[in-house]
């Protein structure tokens, strides 16, 4: 079948079977492509991608629900400038994720600093008691370690990259000169 | 490799109605919903089984929500995700745990409830969340001639290895889940399905209390091969004065042992304990919660 979508920004045609993951399609299509399929079934997550602006497992999507997507690899995410937020994280706090895992867990990274700041847009103190203020205008610890179980390489801990969700968060609200 | 290997069709309908139509047509022909099971199974593609995909994700009727005074209905293709965010006020914090323990949120955001309760083989943490709850799916059933529609309990969608019993064409179209008392649910969920077959455990265990017994009370164990529901010991439990003294949830304990041993459900050893002691944990802190006050 022909699937129109847009990679990184650029349109695509592929002609592709309908039940093909677009991790394989990917890895055809680019020659530049950063990922790692070594499960090639959903056990790994190294094959993370932003679908339709969500975070998700390239190997989980088909090729017929393509059409008119918009997927951002981390071959296009690192062109932007919240890549640089992360990685000055990255620099500042003196640990990043593994050569394997260092695309995935980055656009997880971003994923998750997106959820915070949506935490903290909808944050607001009449709601909330005094005792778990701090608690609410952060994602728990508990939600960060479920969420990067998607990611089966354990070369960063849960707080390790709740550090720098934080500290990447701060250097966005800075940029873009926005209060806390 | 090329011989035997095609580029499957995939239908698209909107409505039920088309559905029923492409299945009258195409024999050879497989359900697709989230796909998070099908993709992630080991050699998933190239497919050779040369069976078309039908696509559920589209079809209008499986994709509504709908809140009453006394239940909730959600359509089949609506994502586990989609489900705690909607039902946020209505299936109480236990329950939304619960659904929220099922993987990560890009998993949850890709399977759906259709999918995770009529994957043909497979159980999912899912099916055990409702059966306490005492939903209702409603399925349709595609006959040469006509098509049966009818809303059955969940625990009997499937067979006690946890095989989805229907082998005509189906479909599941929604799921009714009554509104209860929010509080009085325990759900755990212990291991992986697809890693874990034999250590994997689903446990589910809802009650509602009347002065100072447990009135009705639901169990449901389960893991990704059995399926195990009893209505006998149910009753046995809800028949209980409170707090329950050692002896009584020993007496239990040995109870749950002997149904188990005596179905005929393949469980390994290891679930069995595991089971044993999540009705332990359980039993006793209904108890403590009791004396405590919290039931008053």
């Amino acid at each position: 079948m022909k699937i129109n979508c847009t990679i990184d920004g650029s349109p695509y045609s592929i002609i592709a079977n309908a039940d093909k993951p677009l991790n394989i399609i990917l890895q055809e299509k680019s020659d530049t492509y950063l990922i790692n399929n070594s499960c090639l079934s959903a056990e790994c997550g190294n094959c993370l991608i932003f679908f339709n602006g969500i975070c998700l497992p390239s190997c989980l999507i088909p090729a017929f629900k393509l059409n008119g997507a918009i997927i951002q690899t981390f071959e296009g995410y690192r062109k932007t400038r919240f890549y640089h937020d992360i990685e000055r994280a990255y620099a500042e706090l003196g640990y990043k994720p593994c050569k394997q895992c260092y695309a995935s867990k980055t656009l997880l990274i971003e994923s998750l600093i997106n959820k915070l700041d949506k935490v903290r847009l909808t944050y607001s103190p009449s709601n909330i008691n005094d005792n778990n203020e701090d608690e609410e205008k952060n994602l728990s610890s508990e939600f960060i370690h479920n969420e990067i179980k998607i990611n089966k390489c354990k070369c960063l801990s849960a707080s390790q990259i709740d550090n720098i969700i934080q500290l990447a968060y701060l250097y966005r609200r800075r940029r873009s000169g926005k209060k806390l | 490799m090329a011989k035997n290997f095609n580029n499957p069709s995939i239908y698209t309908p909107k409505t039920l109605n088309e559905v029923v139509s492409i299945l009258k047509d195409n024999k050879n022909i497989y359900f697709f919903s989230g796909g998070t099971y099908i993709l992630s199974k080991k050699n998933n593609y190239p497919d050779f089984s040369n069976k078309d995909i039908i696509y559920l994700g589209d079809v209008a009727e499986l994709l509504k929500i709908n809140h009453s005074d006394k239940f909730t209905e959600f359509g089949a293709s609506i994502s586990i995700q989609k489900m705690i965010n909607s039902g946020m006020q209505t299936l109480g914090k236990n329950t939304i745990g619960a659904l929220e323990s099922i993987s990560t949120s890009q998993i949850r955001s890709l399977s759906t409830i259709g999918g995770a309760l009529c994957t043909p083989n497979k159980r999912f943490f899912l099916s055990t969340i409702l059966s306490v709850l005492q939903a209702q799916a409603e399925i349709r059933i595609f006959n040469k001639k006509r098509t049966i529609i009818k809303f059955i309990d969940i625990p009997s969608l499937y067979d006690e290895n946890g095989f989805f019993k229907y082998t005509e064409p189906t479909i599941l179209t929604k799921i009714k889940i009554p509104i209860t008392h929010t509080k009085n649910q325990y759900f755990f969920n212990l291991g992986s399905p697809l890693k874990e077959l034999e250590s994997t455990v689903y446990f589910g265990f809802n009650f509602s209390i009347s002065q100072n017994n447990i009135d009705t009370c639901h169990v449901c164990i389960s893991g990704p091969e059995f399926f195990f529901t009893n209505t006998d010991f149910d009753n046995v439990i809800s028949s209980i004065t409170l707090p329950l003294t050692y002896n009584q949830i020993n007496n239990l304990l040995h109870l749950l042992k002997e149904k188990i041993s005596t179905s005929s459900i393949k469980i390994s050893n290891l679930q069995i304990e595991r089971a044993v002691r999540l009705l332990h944990f359980t039993l006793k802190d209904i108890s403590e919660r009791f004396v405590s006050g919290e039931y008053a």
